[in-house]
C-alpha cells in the first residue's frame, strides 16, 4: 500500500490537467509503418507496430513543443496521424 | 568578371539579435549553462514570445567564445543555402577559414551529405579555439539534407563546436545519446516561463512604483510568465497612475490576453504608424527603402513619415523590432508581435491589398538582387506565373554564370504542374537537365516545349529565343545522330535565333555548330567560324567568358577530333585560364578533359594527375560527362606509370559514380572502362565477358577521350579464338568506315592501328604494315605515342621497317623510344613492362613479379637478382615461386620460355 501522501499526488497527477509547459506521457496513432530505429529521433517514443499499417508511439514528452516537434516530424515524413491520447499528466 | 558566389548573402541573417535594455537579464538561466565550450549542443525550444533568441543573446554576450548567428527561414530547407549561411557566418569571425567547405559550395552540383560533414568538421577541427553557432529559428526547416547533415554533427558533436539550436518545437534530430551523455543542454517552455519574482523585477523596472503589488500579480498569473504577453503588457500600458484599472480589465483567458494587449498597443499608434506596421507586417525583414516600397503610391505622397522615421520609431519604443546588422539597417518583427500584427493586417487590409504588398516586395527584393526572396513572396502571393516569368528573366544571368544549382532550387519551388505547362519553364529545365547529362530526359521536357508552342502565347521576342534553344539542342541531337549536314543547318539557325546575351546557349551552338562542320570535313569553315566569334564577330564588348571559353572548347572539339594535339594544347590552356579564374566549373571540366588528353598521349603521364585535379578531386561534380572522361584519363595514367591499385580503384570510383546518377550512358562508358582496366590489367576472361554483352551500335560521335567501341575491337583482338577475331575485324571495319565518313581522325587513326594488328594476326604482314603506314601518317602532325605503345609489343614489332619518309620515320623513332622506356622501366622500378598480356586465365603479375621475371629471363642466379634488387633471396625465391604458380609453369626455363611466347619480352630486346 502507498502512504496516503503518495496515495493523494499520485491521484492529483491522474486528475490534473495537461499544461504546455509540463511533462505528460503521450499515444499517438499513426497510419503507416515507421521504422523502429526512428525512435531517437522522435524524443524517444517507443515505437510498436499495432496492426496491419499502423504504428503507435508511446512516451513521455517534457513539454508541448516536444510534442509538437514529434508531430511535426511525422507531417514531414507524410505519415497521416489517426490519433493524439494524453495517457497521463506528470 | 562574373561573380563567383553562388548565393547572394543577406548578411542581415547572420547578425545576433541586439539585446533591449528593457529585457529582464537571466541570470537564473545564464548560471547554469557551460556557453562556447566545444563538443556540446544547446537545444532551446518553446513556442514564439518566451525569448529564446533574447537569452541566447545574452548566453552569446557573457562568452568570450566567438559566436556565428544564422537566423533560418524556409528556403534555408536548402542544404546549399543553408551551409552557405552557416560558413559566411563563422567566417565573419574566423577569416579565411572553411576554404574547403566554401569551394564545395561554389561548384554547381553539392556534394554527398556525408562529404559535406567530413570537411565541416575537418575544418572546425583546425580551428584554434571552440565556436559557437546559433542556429535560430530551427522549426523553419523542413525535412530535408539539412537535418541529414545536422543529425551526423549532433551524433559526434566537434570538439570545436558549441552548437545552438534555437526552434519552437523539437527538431527530428537524433539527441538521445546527448541527452544520456550529458553534452546536451536543454531549455524549455518551463525554464523560459518569468517567475513572479522576474515579472515583478521586469515590469517595475519599467512601469515604476505606479503600479501596485497585486497589478503585478495579477498580471504574471494571466500571462502565466510568458514574456512575449508582459512586453506587450508594457508598450499597452497606460501612462502612470492607471495601470491597476488596466491589469484589472486584463481578460482571464490567457489567449485572450493577448489580443487585447495587442489591441491596445495599436491603439496607442497614430494612423500613420498603424499603416507602415500593417503593411511592413508582411515582410521576414525590412529596411527603411523597402519599407517605402511598399507602400502605395498614394499613400506615400499623404504621409509624412519617411521609412527612416519609422525604422527609428520601431527601434525608439521597442516595437518588438529586432535589429539583424549593427548598423541597424535591416530589422524583423518578433515572429509572435509578427504573426500577431499580420492577423490584424490582414482584417484591415484585404486580399487584394496584401497581395499588392507582396507584388511591391518581390520587385524591390528582385531590383536589389535578392531573387529568392523576390520568388518566394510572389509564391505566397499565389501568383505563381509571375513567379515563373521572374525565373525566365533572370534565366540569362544564372545560366551564363553555370549557376545550375541555383536554376533547379528556383524551379523546384514553383508547383511541378506549371512547370509542365510552361514552355519556357520546360526549356529551362531541360537546359539543366543536359549538363546533368540527363539527354533523354532533356530532350523530353524540350518536345513537350516545343508542342505547348503551338498552343500558348508569348512574348515575341521569347518565343524567338526558345526557338533558338530548341533548333540549338535539336542540333546536338542530329550531331548525335552523326547527321553532319543536319547538324550545321540547325545550329546557324539556332545562332540566327538566339540573342545576343543568351550565352551560354549561344556558345553551346556555336560548339555543336564548330563539331559538326568538323564531322562533314570542313575543318577550314569551322576555324573560321570560331577565330571571328574571338576577334569579336560573336562575342561582344563586354567579351563574356562564358562565351570565350566555350568558342575554345569548340576549337577544342575540332582540334581534337582532326588528331590536332599540337593546335588543342594552347587552346585548352587558355581556355582552362579563363575558366578557373571565372569559376566556371562545367567549362573547367572540358577543357582539362582536353589537358589530360594531351599529357596522356603525348606520354608526359608525370604531369597529368596535376592537371586534372581540380576535376577528379573536386567532390563537387560540375559536369557528369567530362567529370568521368577526366576520371578515365587519371586511372590509365596510374595504370601505365605501374599503380595498378590506384588504377583500379579510380575505376571503381567512376562505376560508383555513374551508378549514383543513374544515367545510362554514363554507366555504359564506366563498365566498357573497366574492361578496358581489365584487359590492361591482365584479366581477359573478366574483359571478355563484357565485350560479348556490349553493344557498340548505333556508333554515335566520339568527341571524347575515350570509346568504349576501341575497347571491345580490342578485347576481340586480344583473344586468340577464331571467333572473336571475326568479331574483331566485323567491328573495325564498321568503325573505321564510321570514322571515316565523320572525319574523326583521332579515332580512325587507332582503329587503323588496330586492323593493321588484326592483318598480321591473320598472316598478311604487307597488308598490316600498310595499315599501319596510314595511322602513323595520320597520327604524325599530333605526335601521338601513348596510343601506339599500348596496344603492346605485338604493334611495336610491325612498326620496324615501315616505309617512311624522314620525318615519319623520326616520329617512329619516338615511339618506339617510348616503347624501350616502358619495358626498361618494368627493370629499373621507374614504370612497368607494358601491361598488355595475351592469354585468357593467366593471372597479372604484380610490379616486383615482372621485374624478377625479366631478371630470370637474363639468367641470372637468385643471389644475383637479390643484390640487384636490395632484397633478400628467399624473398626472390618466394616471388619466383608465385610466378611460376601464376603462370602455371614448373621452372624458370618454363618461366621464361610462356613470358616470351606471350610477347611480354619482345619489346626490350
Amino acid at each position: 500500500m502507498w502512504p496516503a501522501r503518495v496515495r493523494a499526488n499520485i491521484r492529483a497527477m491522474q486528475t490534473s490537467h495537461a499544461t504546455m509547459q509540463g511533462p505528460a506521457i503521450y499515444q499517438i496513432r499513426v497510419q503507416g509503418i515507421i521504422p523502429l530505429d526512428w525512435s531517437s529521433r522522435l524524443m524517444g517514443m517507443n515505437i510498436t507496430l499495432s496492426r496491419e499499417d499502423e504504428s503507435t508511439l508511446v512516451g513521455r514528452l517534457p513539454d508541448q513543443a516536444a510534442l509538437s516537434g514529434v508531430l511535426s516530424a511525422l507531417y514531414d515524413q507524410q505519415y497521416p496521424v489517426l490519433s493524439v491520447e494524453c495517457l497521463e499528466v506528470g | 568578371m562574373p561573380a563567383s558566389s553562388q548565393i547572394p548573402i543577406n548578411r542581415s541573417k547572420l547578425y545576433r539579435p541586439d539585446s533591449s535594455p528593457d529585457l529582464v537579464r537571466r541570470e537564473r538561466l545564464l548560471a547554469s549553462n557551460q556557453f562556447g565550450v566545444g563538443g556540446r549542443v544547446t537545444l532551446v525550444s518553446a513556442p514564439a514570445g518566451y525569448g529564446k533568441s533574447t537569452y541566447i543573446g545574452q548566453c552569446v554576450s557573457a562568452t568570450k567564445s566567438f559566436c556565428a548567428w544564422v537566423s533560418l527561414d524556409p528556403e534555408d530547407s536548402d542544404l546549399r543555402r543553408f551551409l552557405t549561411y552557416v560558413v559566411a557566418a563563422l567566417r565573419e569571425g574566423l577569416p579565411g577559414c572553411f576554404l574547403d567547405t566554401l569551394e564545395s559550395l561554389e561548384m554547381s552540383a553539392l556534394p554527398d551529405v556525408e562529404d559535406l560533414v567530413i570537411e565541416f568538421c575537418n575544418e572546425l577541427d583546425q580551428l584554434d579555439a571552440p565556436v559557437v553557432l546559433v542556429l535560430d529559428d530551427y522549426h523553419q526547416i523542413s525535412a530535408s539534407a539539412v537535418g541529414e547533415f545536422l543529425n551526423q554533427i549532433v551524433k559526434r558533436p566537434p570538439r570545436k563546436l558549441h552548437l545552438v539550436i534555437i526552434t519552437r518545437r523539437d527538431p527530428p534530430l537524433d539527441l538521445q545519446v546527448l541527452r544520456a551523455s550529458a553534452l546536451l543542454t536543454e531549455t524549455r517552455m518551463r525554464e523560459l516561463a518569468f517567475t513572479a519574482a522576474e515579472t515583478h523585477e521586469f515590469l517595475h523596472d519599467i512601469l515604476g512604483d505606479a503600479v501596485s503589488e497585486q497589478a503585478l500579480q495579477r498580471l504574471h498569473r494571466r500571462t502565466e510568465g510568458w514574456p512575449a504577453a508582459l512586453r506587450l503588457a508594457v508598450l499597452a500600458a497606460p501612462a502612470r497612475g492607471a495601470t491597476d484599472s488596466f491589469a484589472e480589465n486584463l481578460p482571464d483567458n490567457k489567449h485572450a490576453v493577448s489580443d487585447y494587449l495587442m489591441q491596445e498597443v495599436l491603439a496607442k499608434r497614430t494612423p500613420e504608424v498603424r499603416t507602415w506596421l500593417f503593411r511592413t507586417a508582411f515582410l521576414g525583414c525590412f529596411c527603411a527603402r523597402l519599407c517605402e516600397a511598399v507602400l502605395p503610391d498614394d499613400q506615400r505622397e499623404s504621409i509624412h513619415l519617411s521609412g527612416d522615421d519609422f525604422m527609428s520609431r520601431i527601434h525608439e519604443s521597442g516595437l518588438f523590432g529586432i535589429a539583424l546588422d549593427d548598423r541597424h539597417e535591416w530589422y524583423r518583427y518578433h515572429h509572435l508581435f509578427q504573426a500577431m500584427l499580420r492577423d490584424r493586417a490582414v482584417s484591415v487590409l484585404g486580399e487584394d491589398e496584401i497581395r499588392d504588398i507582396r507584388v511591391r516586395a518581390s520587385q524591390w527584393f528582385e531590383g536589389n538582387g535578392y531573387l529568392e526572396d523576390a520568388i518566394s513572396h510572389l509564391l505566397q502571393a499565389d501568383l505563381v506565373t509571375a513567379a515563373g516569368a521572374l525565373i525566365v528573366r533572370h534565366r540569362n544571368a544564372i545560366m551564363n554564370s553555370e549557376q545550375w544549382d541555383r536554376l533547379e532550387n528556383w524551379l523546384q519551388m514553383l508547383p511541378p504542374q506549371m512547370v509542365a505547362e510552361t514552355p519556357e519553364l520546360l526549356l529551362l529545365k531541360a537546359r539543366f537537365l543536359r549538363t546533368r547529362g540527363s539527354r533523354d530526359e532533356s530532350w523530353q521536357a524540350l518536345e513537350l516545349a516545343e508542342a505547348l508552342l503551338e498552343t500558348t502565347e508569348i512574348d515575341q521576342e521569347l518565343r524567338q529565343e526558345l526557338l533558338g534553344s530548341m533548333e540549338s539542342t535539336r542540333c546536338y541531337q542530329s550531331y548525335a545522330m552523326s547527321d553532319g549536314a543536319a547538324a550545321v543547318e540547325k545550329a546557324r539557325r539556332a545562332l540566327e535565333l538566339l540573342p545576343d546575351d543568351s550565352l551560354a546557349e549561344r556558345g553551346f551552338a556555336l560548339i555543336i555548330l564548330a563539331a559538326a562542320l568538323q564531322m562533314t570535313g570542313d575543318v577550314e569553315s569551322a576555324r573560321k567560324i570560331l577565330y571571328d566569334a574571338m576577334s569579336g564577330g560573336g562575342v561582344a564588348e563586354d567579351s563574356s567568358v562564358t562565351l570565350s571559353s566555350r568558342v575554345l572548347i569548340a576549337l577544342g572539339f575540332v582540334q581534337w577530333m582532326d588528331a590536332d594535339l599540337s593546335g588543342l594544347r594552347p587552346t585548352a590552356e587558355q581556355g582552362a585560364m579563363q575558366a578557373a579564374s571565372a569559376n566556371l566549373g562545367e567549362a573547367l571540366a572540358v577543357l582539362r578533359m582536353f589537358q589530360g588528353a594531351i599529357l596522356y598521349h603525348r606520354n608526359e603521364l608525370v604531369d597529368v594527375h596535376d592537371r586534372l585535379r581540380d576535376v577528379t578531386q573536386s567532390r563537387a561534380i560540375a559536369n557528369a560527362e567530362f567529370y568521368a572522361q577526366c576520371m578515365i584519363i587519371s586511372s590509365l595514367t596510374y595504370q601505365e606509370q605501374g599503380d595498378t591499385a590506384k588504377a583500379t580503384n579510380v575505376a571503381a570510383a567512376l562505376t560508383e559514380f555513374a551508378l549514383k546518377t543513374q544515367n545510362v550512358y554514363l554507366i555504359a562508358h564506366a563498365e566498357a572502362f573497366n574492361a578496358e582496366i581489365a584487359l590492361r590489367q591482365g584479366r581477359i576472361a573478366e574483359a571478355l565477358s563484357w565485350a560479348e554483352r556490349f553493344d557498340p551500335e548505333p556508333l554515335s560521335p566520339m568527341y571524347v577521350f575515350y570509346s568504349p567501341q576501341l575497347t571491345q575491337a580490342k578485347v576481340f583482338l586480344l583473344d586468340d579464338a577464331a571467333e572473336s577475331r571475326e568479331r574483331a575485324e566485323a567491328l573495325l571495319n564498321r568503325l573505321v568506315n564510321y570514322l571515316t565518313s565523320t572525319h574523326n581522325k583521332r579515332f580512325l587513326l587507332e582503329a587503323l592501328a588496330l586492323r593493321a594488328m588484326l592483318l598480321e594476326a591473320k598472316g598478311e604482314g604487307e597488308a598490316a604494315k600498310k595499315e599501319l603506314k596510314r595511322a602513323i601518317e595520320m597520327a604524325q602532325p599530333g605526335r601521338f605515342i601513348r596510343l601506339f605503345v599500348d596496344l603492346g609489343p605485338r604493334l611495336g614489332k610491325l612498326l620496324h621497317g615501315l616505309k617512311l619518309d624522314e620525318g615519319g620515320l623520326s616520329y617512329v623513332g619516338e615511339i618506339v623510344a617510348a616503347f624501350r622506356t616502358a619495358s626498361a622501366g618494368a627493370i629499373s622500378d621507374v614504370r612497368p613492362a607494358p601491361t598488355v598480356t595475351p592469354g585468357i586465365g593467366v593471372e597479372p603479375l604484380s610490379k616486383r613479379e615482372q621485374q624478377i621475371l625479366a631478371l630470370l629471363a637474363s639468367r641470372l642466379s637468385n643471389k644475383e637478382i637479390a643484390d640487384r634488387l636490395h632484397i633478400s633471396p628467399v624473398t626472390v625465391k618466394r616471388h619466383t615461386a608465385n610466378i611460376y604458380q601464376k603462370l602455371g609453369v614448373n621452372g624458370r626455363h618454363q618461366a621464361v620460355a610462356k613470358a616470351t611466347g606471350m610477347g611480354m619480352f619482345s619489346h626490350s630486346e
